[in-house]
């Protein structure tokens, strides 16, 4: 199969980092101009752009019917999906075989059996992976669920059976609690996804979250490129991934790592890949689920395996065998990505959106910035946060977070509330800093969720003040012709 | 010709309250401190913060009337500025008319998924009243306080503006 064109069906800094490997296999790119992004900064590095403004009543990256339309009208061979979005619809893979469109991803049946959080699990245990001990299919009443908790044993975690990115789940810590917690867990799940069934499951308290990346081909070749640590998260949204992860010995990587790749070739899955699974405090792992996509954080596995992933899925979608070998892959050094969210820190991360006023982030060797922004960009509330991902890397941790503290001291974003201040508190958090921690950081960890220097409080009350004493001089001398004259002007003046 | 110095003394009521004597028109006490302030304007509308031995680089972010936000490694301050006296009457007043009905607004636009409590209902202190999307993710929107829905002005599936009203509780008593 030939792949002379792809169509981009994504935005922001994933549809960048494609077309950027595109490029470079002389691939010509396509990418949609929308509505809700008319000056965005992803249409600069497209080869065509195709203009859908008019249609303000569709999200086009979520129309399946608008992506086959587009690439059967202008000829374009291959679809890549990026991540969100439409990237884990099987008919999306299913539709593109219909119209002889190559889809970059996997089959239409393994996005399928992998999406269903009940049939990735028995395919799990059908194959010997460790699971954690639950309900042996669905339950639909708080009677069920009492008697399955009293097998498992407390604390539990009720989960929707069609639900995902956490929500629709609930963790119950004793009998008594069970009732409230159904009651909301299912009223959720109603609501959300019109499917109120539940899973139970064994609940590890302060598990770590740990993922494989795995690569696989369309004739049953199968490596994968170690693991990344997740653990970073608010939300079950990840805010800071490393690789690999402090918790793991070579042992322990070789052993999870076989099982990832046990999974992927039960289920005959190609293209890449994630194997996500839970570590509990004594190391023991266990299957959560696999995403059937590209992921946020693939760059820290590419920085230390030097492997390009985005090429990878276009040669295994062009039918291409795999040229690597497991035992070619070699992991160097220690990378970190720290995803610079437009969001409000001190408010308990609630997003921010505008204008972005001021960008700039530093040229050092050691750090790879994928963004899809920049000075005069505006990030709008129709699509995700993400404003820019800083990926650091160092020979060891201890030198990747050193040169992570470098970064965020000079880095400036204005306009929009980013993450930088939550990322400048990890890094001087010593569990952070030791490697040990887990999925409970942001909850346990952290005194407070920013960074602030000492008396920094005391400064913003002198410089709020001063601000509004020169105000008040400025009206009290009529003088209101002048705009905001600086409080250091001022104070000047009146020490003379 | 002076013969007494004017010392007046502000509140600043942000998320922690901050005291400040004025002096002459120059600030001179900080939390009952004296401290030696110097404030160094930079070329991009930003200012160096010399007080005591530290020093901070920040920002007036907005100025309206008596209230001013300011932004310092990327954290955003916002204080309201009364005179010591308006402060303390305005915290008296609040606290006899505590019984008031909270009114709950959404933080950001975006779309309501869920509704999970209805009219009437006895909520807690932090239990979820509806979700609400925005920007990808779903946040709860929980009751402030404990006491009884009052009413509920949104449907799920409706889109919402920021700052709407969404629901309001009633205190328990």
């Amino acid at each position: 199969m030939k792949i002379n064109s792809i169509l981009i069906a994504n935005r922001g800094e994933i549809a960048i980092r494609i077309a950027r490997t595109a490029r470079e296999m002389g691939i010509k790119t396509y990418m949609f101009l929308s509505h809700h992004e008319p000056n965005a900064l992803h249409l600069d590095f497209a080869d065509e752009v195709i203009n859908v403004s008019d249609n303000t009543y569709i999200n086009v990256y979520t129309n399946i019917d608008k992506l086959i339309e587009t690439a059967l009208e202008y000829k374009i061979d291959a679809i890549h999906p990026g991540y969100g979005f439409l990237s884990e619809n099987p008919f999306l893979p299913r539709e593109c075989e219909r119209n002889n469109i190559v889809f970059i991803g996997p089959s239409s049946k393994a996005i399928d059996q992998m999406g269903n959080k009940g049939m990735a699990r028995d395919m799990a245990l059908k194959n010997g992976i460790p699971v954690l001990q639950g309900s042996e299919g669905v339950i639909t009443s708080v009677e069920e669920a009492e008697e399955t908790a009293k097998v498992i044993g407390y604390p539990i975690i009720l989960k929707a059976v069609a639900g995902g990115g956490g929500k629709g789940m609930r963790v119950v810590r004793k009998k008594s609690e069970l009732p409230l917690m159904f009651k909301l867990a299912t009223n959720e799940a109603k609501s959300l996804f019109d499917n109120d069934s539940m899973l139970i499951e064994k609940y590890v308290e302060n598990p770590r979250h740990v993922e494989f990346q795995v690569l696989a081909d369309k004739h049953g070749n199968i490596v994968h490129l170690y693991e990344r640590e997740c653990s970073i998260q608010r939300k079950h949204q990840k805010l800071l991934e490393e690789a690999p992860s402090a918790a793991l010995n070579d042992e322990l990587r070789a052993k999870i790592g076989a099982d990832a790749v046990k999974i992927c070739k039960a289920t005959n899955y190609y293209s890449a890949g994630t194997v996500e699974f839970l570590l509990d405090d004594d190391l023991n792992h266990y299957f959560m689920e696999m995403n059937t996509r590209v992921q946020v954080e693939h760059p820290i596995t590419e920085e230390i395996t030097g492997v390009d992933i985005i090429e990878q899925q276009i040669r295994v979608a062009r039918g291409e065998e795999l040229s690597l070998k497991q035992e070619d892959i070699t992991k160097n050094g220690w990378a970190i990505e720290l995803r610079v969210n437009a969001e409000d820190v001190q408010a308990g991360f609630a997003p921010s959106t505008g204008l972005v006023e001021q960008m700039d982030i530093p040229n050092k060797k050691y750090l790879r910035c994928d963004s899809g922004y920049q000075a005069g960009k505006v990030v709008v509330s129709s699509f995700d946060s993400l404003v820019a991902k800083l990926i650091i890397t160092g020979k060891t941790r201890g030198d990747a977070i050193k040169n992570c503290r470098t970064v965020l001291n000079s880095t400036t974003i204005k306009g929009v509330k980013t993450t930088l201040p939550f990322f400048k508190q990890v890094m001087q958090t010593p569990s952070f800093v030791k490697g040990k921690y887990t999925t409970s950081f942001i909850e346990t960890d952290l005194e407070q969720n920013y960074f602030q220097e000492d008396n920094e409080l005391m400064a913003a009350a002198v410089l709020a003040m001063q601000a509004y004493l020169t105000e008040q001089e400025n009206i009290n001398s009529d003088d209101l012709s002048r705009k905001q004259v600086s409080p250091w002007a001022m104070s000047k003046k009146i020490k003379g | 010709m002076k013969l007494l110095s004017h010392i007046k003394k502000y509140t600043l009521t942000g998320e922690n309250k901050v005291n400040i004597a004025v002096k002459d028109n120059e600030i001179y006490k900080v939390n009952n401190r004296k401290v030696d302030i110097d404030i160094e304007a930079l070329e991009n509308d930003e200012y160096v913060v010399h007080c005591n031995e530290n020093s901070h680089v920040g920002e007036v972010v907005s100025l309206k009337q008596n209230e001013v936000s300011v932004m310092i490694n990327g954290n955003t301050y916002h204080f309201t500025i009364e005179t010591e006296y308006a402060s303390k009457r305005r915290e008296k007043l609040s606290k006899n008319s505590s019984k008031k009905v909270e009114k709950i607004k959404a933080p950001l636009p975006g779309e309501i998924v869920a509704v999970l409590m209805s009219e009437g209902q006895e909520v807690h202190k932090g239990e979820p009243i509806m979700i609400l999307e925005a920007m990808k993710m779903q946040n709860e929107i929980v009751s402030p306080i404990s006491g009884k829905v009052k009413s509920i002005s949104v449907k799920a599936e409706e889109t919402v503006m920021k700052d709407q009203i969404l629901f309001e509780v009633e205190p328990g008593k």
